[in-house]
C-alpha cells in the first residue's frame, strides 16, 4: 500500500537551506560580488563614522591636495581634497550613499511597475497581454538617456527627479522577464489546482505565482540597479542629474574634469569607486542567476 | 561450431556504467552481461532508473558527459568495441549498428528535409551518388509503409505526424542495412493505435532483414508481444533473463513476478479488484551497493539476501539472480 | 442512479495561429459533447492525444468556460455556482505530479491550501486535517514538512490526491493520474483511488489513454475521437462487444502481457487524427476499416439505446440490417 517505507540506510540529507547555501558558496563570482557589495554598503551606512571631515566643508587653502601615496599627500586627507578643498575620502564615502540610494529606489519603483505589468500580462494573457506588450514596445522606442535629459532640462535636476525619471523609465526589463516567467508558471498544474480549490486570482498570483518567479525578479533587480547607478552618474556628469554640492560620483567626475591633467586622482577615485560597485553588483547578479537556473545561462 | 559463434551479433560481458554525481558515484549499470543473436529480439525491460537506457547508450558509446563505461568485453560481430577507438565506433554507428529513439522529433534535425537526412545518413558511410542514396531512401520509406515516398523526401520533420516521424526514423536506421538495431522506447511517445502499427512494422522488418534487435521498454505488454528473449533490469542489474514465454509463464525472480502482477489485464484481472503492488522504493545506487538490491521490497527476503545473490540457471535458458532456486 | 453532472452540447474551440501570414484556424477541441455523470460511478474517458479529453476535464472542473453548451451540477449551471462553491464539490488530480505541486510550499501547506482558501478552521486545525488526510493516502506525518522535490513521483501523486480530497468533494476529475508513473507505482495509486472511492463515496471521472487501466477502474466508459464521444457504454459491455470501429481498433491495440499472441493488426491506415484539419462527415472515416459511402459526408448521429450510445453509420437505425441480429 505504501511506497514510503524506506528502510535503507540513508546518508543524512542536508537541509534544503544548507544545500542552497552550499550552492551559493560554490559560486566564486557570487561570493566575490556580494563581498565587495557588502563592504560598500557598510561604508555607506557608516559614512558619518568613517568620513574624517564634513563632505561639504570647503577650504580654499587646502585645494587639490593629493592622496597619501603621493609625495605631497597627508594623512589628514587620505584621498586628498578636491578643487574646493573638500575632503575627498568623505565625499567618496557619502557618494556611495547616493549611488546606492539611486540603485535601490529606482529598482523599487521600476520593479513595482514592471512586475505588476508583467504579472498581469503573463497571467491574464489576451488583451491585457497585448496592451502590456504595446506599452513595453512604446517604452523601448524611447531612449532612456534622451528622455531623462529632456525631463530634467524642462523641470530641473535633483536627486529625487533623477530617481523618479529613471524609475518610470526602467521597468521594461522587469515587465518582459516577469511576463514570460509568469506565462510559464501559469500553465503549470499547481496553478490549476489552486483555481480548482476556489482560490481568488489575487491569492493565486501572490501565493502560487510570485514566489516561483521571485528568483528571476531578484536577478533582474541587480542588473537594473547597476544600470540605474550608471545612468545617474552619466546624467550627473552632464550636469542634468544630482546637483552640486551633493557628492554624487558622476558629479564629482564632472566637476574634476577641468583638473584632469593636473590632478588625475580627482577623476580616478570616484571613477574606480563607480566601476567597483557596478562590477560587484553584476558579479553578484550573474552568480545569483547561475545558482537559480544553472541551465538558463545565455 | 564457428557458424554458431558468428550468429552472436552483440555480446556484452560485465558492462558497468558509473555516473559522477555531487553525492558520490552513481552505479547506473552494474556488471551486466547478455548476448543477442542475428535475427533475434531481446527486450530490456524495467522501470525508470533501472539502467536500461544507460545500457543502450553505453553500447552505442553515446553516454552523456560524466558517465563512464567499463566492460570485460563488448563484442559487436566478434570485434571488441571496448577497445576500439572513437573513429572505428563512429564508422560502425549508423552503419552496422543503428539506434531509434523515443522522441523522433529530437533525433531528426528540424532544419533539414527528410530526404536530406536519409541521404546524408547513407552517404556518410557508403560511397554512393546522391541519386543512388535517394533511390534507397524512397525504397525504404515505402518499406516502412509511407506512401508517395518521393513527395515525403521534400518535407520537414515538423510536417509529419508522430507516427510518420517514427517511421522515418526507422527508415533512417535501416539505410545502411545494419546488423544491430537498438530501439529505446520507440513507441512510448505514440498513441496506442499507432504504437501497435509501429511495433508490427519493426517486428516484420526485423524478421525480413534478419536484424538483431535490442528493444528497451518499460511496457511489459510490448515485451510479451515482440521479444524472443527478455532481460528484466532492476537497480542497474539484470535480475532475470529468459525466453519470453518461459519468463512470463513462470517468472522466477520476485521482482519479475511483482511487476507482472501490477498490471491490470482486461479479462484476467478482476475489474475494481486489488492490483498487486511492490512496496517500498528503488534503493539509491550512489556509493556502495551490497547484497540483493530488491531485498527491502521483497516478501521472500531473509538474512542471506544481504550477500550478493547467486545466479541460477534453468535448462530452458531462464536465469535469475536470487537466493530462491524455484519460482517466487 | 441520478445524474450528478450533466454536460449538454458542450463545445470548446480555440483560435490557433498558423504562422505569421496565414491567419488563424479554429480548433474544435471539444465538439458538441453531451454526457451524464452519475453519482457513485467511475466514468472512464478514453481517447488518444488530441481527442479533447483534457479540454473536457478542464471544463468539468470549471477551469475553462465552454464556447457553447453548458455544464450543470445537480441542475445548476456551474458558471452561476461560482468558483468556491464548485471547489467544495469537484476537485482535480492531474497527470504530472511534478508540475501539480507548488515547489515552494511544504506538503502540509499544499494539502491545507483548499481549507485556507475557504477559511475553514484555524491554522493548527487545518494542519491537523491535512496531516490526517496525508495519513489516509499513505503518507506518514514525517512527510508533512517536506517539500515536493524531496518526494518520488508516486508520493507526489498521493499528495495531489490528499489535496483533492481534503475538502470532502463529491466528484474527483482524474486526468491521466497514473500516466507519468512506473507500473509498480501505478498499481499502488489505482488501489488507493479505489479504496478512497469506497470509503468516501466518491464519483470519479477517470481520463486515460490506457484502456487496461480504464477497464480496471471504470464502471462506464466514453470513447472520444477528435472532440466527440463516439461510443458510450457500461465497461463490461464496451470491452466484450465494442460497436464503434474506433473502439474496436483501440481494444485491439491493447498489448496485454500475454506472450505468443503477436502484435495485433488494427486495420487502421496511415492517416492520423489531426484536430486542426478534422475530416468531413464522421471524423474517423479516413482511418476506418469498415467505412460506408455516406461516412465521408454525413456526421453520424449520437444514438442512445439500451446498451449505451454510439455514433456510427453502421449502427444507425435505418441502415443497420446487420446489427439487428
Amino acid at each position: 500500500m505504501t511506497d514510503t517505507t524506506l528502510s535503507l540506510p540513508e546518508a543524512p540529507e542536508p537541509s534544503p537551506a544548507m544545500k542552497l547555501l552550499r550552492r551559493f558558496l560554490g559560486q566564486k563570482a557570487f561570493v566575490i560580488g556580494t563581498g565587495i557589495l557588502a563592504v560598500i554598503v557598510l561604508l555607506a551606512l557608516a559614512a558619518p563614522l568613517i568620513a574624517p571631515h564634513d563632505p561639504y566643508l570647503q577650504n580654499l587653502d587646502l585645494r587639490t591636495i593629493p592622496p597619501v601615496w603621493y609625495e605631497k599627500g597627508t594623512w589628514a586627507h587620505p584621498l586628498g581634497t578636491d578643487q574646493l578643498g573638500r575632503d575627498y575620502l568623505s565625499r567618496v564615502v557619502y557618494g556611495a550613499r547616493i549611488s546606492l540610494l539611486i540603485g535601490v529606489s529606482v529598482v523599487v519603483i521600476s520593479g513595482l511597475i514592471g512586475t505588476a505589468l508583467g504579472l498581469a500580462a503573463g497571467y491574464f494573457g489576451g488583451r491585457v497581454d497585448l496592451l502590456v506588450t504595446f506599452l513595453v514596445t512604446t517604452r523601448l522606442s524611447m531612449p532612456v538617456i534622451l528622455v531623462a535629459l529632456a525631463v530634467v532640462a524642462m523641470i530641473g535636476g535633483s536627486l529625487w527627479i533623477v530617481i523618479l525619471v529613471l524609475g518610470f523609465l526602467k521597468w521594461d526589463r522587469f515587465a518582459v522577464v516577469m511576463r514570460s516567467a509568469t506565462q510559464q508558471v501559469r500553465s503549470l498544474d499547481y496553478v490549476a489546482a489552486a483555481e480548482s480549490a476556489g482560490a481568488s486570482t489575487t491569492r493565486i498570483v501572490l501565493g502560487e505565482v510570485l514566489p516561483n518567479i521571485a528568483p528571476h525578479l531578484i536577478v533582474v533587480a541587480t542588473l537594473e540597479a547597476a544600470s540605474a547607478i550608471l545612468l545617474e552618474a552619466a546624467l550627473s556628469f552632464l550636469g542634468l542629474g544630482v546637483q552640486p554640492p551633493l557628492p554624487s560620483w558622476g558629479l564629482m567626475i564632472s566637476e574634476a574634469k577641468a583638473y584632469m591633467f593636473f590632478s588625475f586622482w580627482l577623476i580616478a577615485i570616484p571613477g574606480t569607486a563607480l566601476a567597483l560597485l557596478i562590477f560587484a553588483i553584476n558579479l553578484a547578479g550573474d552568480g545569483l542567476r547561475d545558482v537559480i537556473s544553472p541551465e538558463g545561462r545565455a | 561450431m564457428s557458424s554458431l559463434q558468428n550468429d552472436v551479433i552483440l555480446a556484452v560481458d560485465g558492462l558497468s556504467v558509473d555516473i559522477a554525481t555531487q553525492r558520490g558515484t552513481l552505479h547506473a549499470v552494474r556488471d551486466i552481461s547478455f548476448e543477442v543473436k542475428r535475427g533475434e529480439t531481446l527486450c530490456l525491460v524495467g522501470e525508470s532508473g533501472c539502467g536500461k537506457s544507460m545500457t543502450s547508450l553505453a553500447i552505442m558509446d553515446l553516454l552523456p558527459k560524466g558517465a563512464t563505461r567499463r566492460a570485460r568485453r563488448l563484442a559487436f560481430a566478434g570485434e571488441d568495441l571496448s577497445r576500439a577507438g572513437a573513429r572505428r565506433i563512429n564508422a560502425l554507428r549508423g552503419d552496422r549498428m543503428a539506434m531509434i529513439f523515443q522522441e523522433p522529433m529530437t533525433a531528426l534535425n528540424p532544419a533539414y528535409t527528410i530526404g536530406n537526412q536519409l541521404v546524408e545518413a547513407y552517404r556518410l558511410h557508403r560511397k554512393a551518388s546522391e541519386a543512388e542514396a535517394r533511390e534507397r531512401a524512397v525504397h525504404l520509406l515505402g518499406k516502412v509503409g509511407i506512401a508517395s515516398a518521393g513527395e515525403r523526401l521534400g518535407q520537414y520533420p515538423h510536417q509529419l505526424s508522430g507516427g510518420l516521424r517514427q517511421r522515418v526514423m526507422i527508415a533512417m536506421a535501416l539505410m545502411c542495412g545494419p546488423d544491430l538495431l537498438i530501439a529505446d522506447e520507440p513507441t512510448t511517445a505514440l498513441d496506442v493505435t499507432i504504437q501497435a502499427q509501429i511495433l508490427r512494422l519493426l517486428a516484420d522488418l526485423q524478421r525480413e532483414l534478419g536484424i538483431a534487435m535490442v528493444l528497451i521498454t518499460h511496457d511489459l505488454g510490448v515485451v510479451a508481444r515482440i521479444a524472443d528473449r527478455v532481460a528484466v533490469m532492476y537497480a542497474g542489474q539484470i535480475v532475470e533473463e529468459g525466453p519470453t514465454a518461459a519468463l512470463f509463464g513462470n517468472p522466477r525472480h520476485p521482482y519479475t513476478r511483482g511487476l507482472i502482477d501490477c498490471i491490470p489485464v482486461p479479462g484476467r484481472t478482476q475489474p475494481g479488484g486489488k492490483l498487486g503492488v511492490i512496496p517500498g522504493v528503488v534503493p539509491s545506487l550512489v556509493g556502495d551497493v551490497r547484497g540483493c538490491s530488491f531485498r527491502d521490497r521483497c516478501a521472500f527476503a531473509r538474512e542471506a539476501c544481504a550477500a550478493a545473490p547467486p545466479v541460477h540457471r534453468a535448462p530452458d535458458g531462464q536465469s535469475w539472480r536470487c537466493i530462491l532456486e524455484n519460482a517466487a | 442512479m441520478t445524474a450528478l453532472i450533466e454536460a449538454r452540447a458542450l463545445t470548446r474551440s480555440f483560435a490557433v495561429s498558423q504562422g505569421l501570414f496565414k491567419g488563424k484556424r479554429t480548433l474544435h477541441a471539444v465538439n458538441g459533447i453531451s454526457l451524464d455523470i452519475r453519482r457513485g460511478e467511475v466514468l472512464g474517458i478514453v481517447g488518444e492525444s488530441g481527442c479533447g479529453k483534457s479540454t473536457l476535464a478542464r471544463m468539468l472542473l470549471g477551469l475553462l468556460p465552454p464556447s457553447a453548451g453548458a455544464i450543470t451540477l445537480e441542475g445548476e449551471d456551474i458558471r452561476a455556482l461560482g468558483r468556491k462553491a464548485m471547489a467544495r464539490r469537484v476537485q482535480p488530480v492531474f497527470q504530472d505530479p511534478y508540475s501539480s505541486l507548488n515547489p515552494r510550499r511544504s506538503i502540509a501547506s499544499i494539502v491545507a491550501l483548499p481549507l485556507e482558501v475557504h477559511g475553514i478552521g484555524t491554522a493548527a486545525e487545518r494542519r491537523r486535517t491535512a496531516v490526517d488526510m496525508l495519513d489516509k493516502v499513505g503518507l506518514p506525518q514525517r512527510f508533512a514538512d517536506r517539500y515536493p522535490r524531496e518526494l518520488s513521483g508516486g508520493q507526489r501523486q498521493r499528495v495531489a490526491i490528499a489535496r483533492a480530497l481534503v475538502m470532502k468533494p463529491e466528484v474527483v476529475v482524474c486526468d491521466e493520474p497514473t500516466s507519468a508513473l512506473d507500473v509498480s507505482v501505478q498499481s499502488q495509486i489505482l488501489n488507493l483511488l479505489m479504496d478512497l472511492r469506497r470509503e468516501l463515496n466518491l464519483t470519479y471521472v477517470f481520463i486515460s489513454h490506457n484502456l487496461a487501466v480504464v477497464e480496471h477502474i471504470a464502471t462506464r466508459v466514453a470513447v472520444m475521437y477528435l472532440g466527440r464521444v463516439v461510443e458510450l457504454a457500461e465497461t463490461a459491455a464496451l470491452f466484450s462487444a465494442p460497436r464503434h470501429p474506433y473502439t474496436k481498433a483501440l481494444l485491439a491495440s491493447v498489448l496485454t502481457p500475454e506472450p505468443g499472441q503477436g502484435i495485433p493488426e488494427t486495420g487502421l491506415g496511415l492517416a492520423f487524427p489531426d484536430p486542426l484539419h478534422p475530416p468531413s462527415g464522421c471524423p474517423f472515416h479516413p482511418r476506418c476499416p469498415e467505412r460506408l459511402p455516406q461516412c465521408a459526408s454525413v456526421v453520424p448521429p449520437f444514438l442512445r439505446d439500451g446498451r449505451g450510445a454510439v455514433s456510427c453509420h453502421l449502427h444507425g437505425p435505418a441502415m443497420d440490417p446487420a446489427a439487428a441480429h
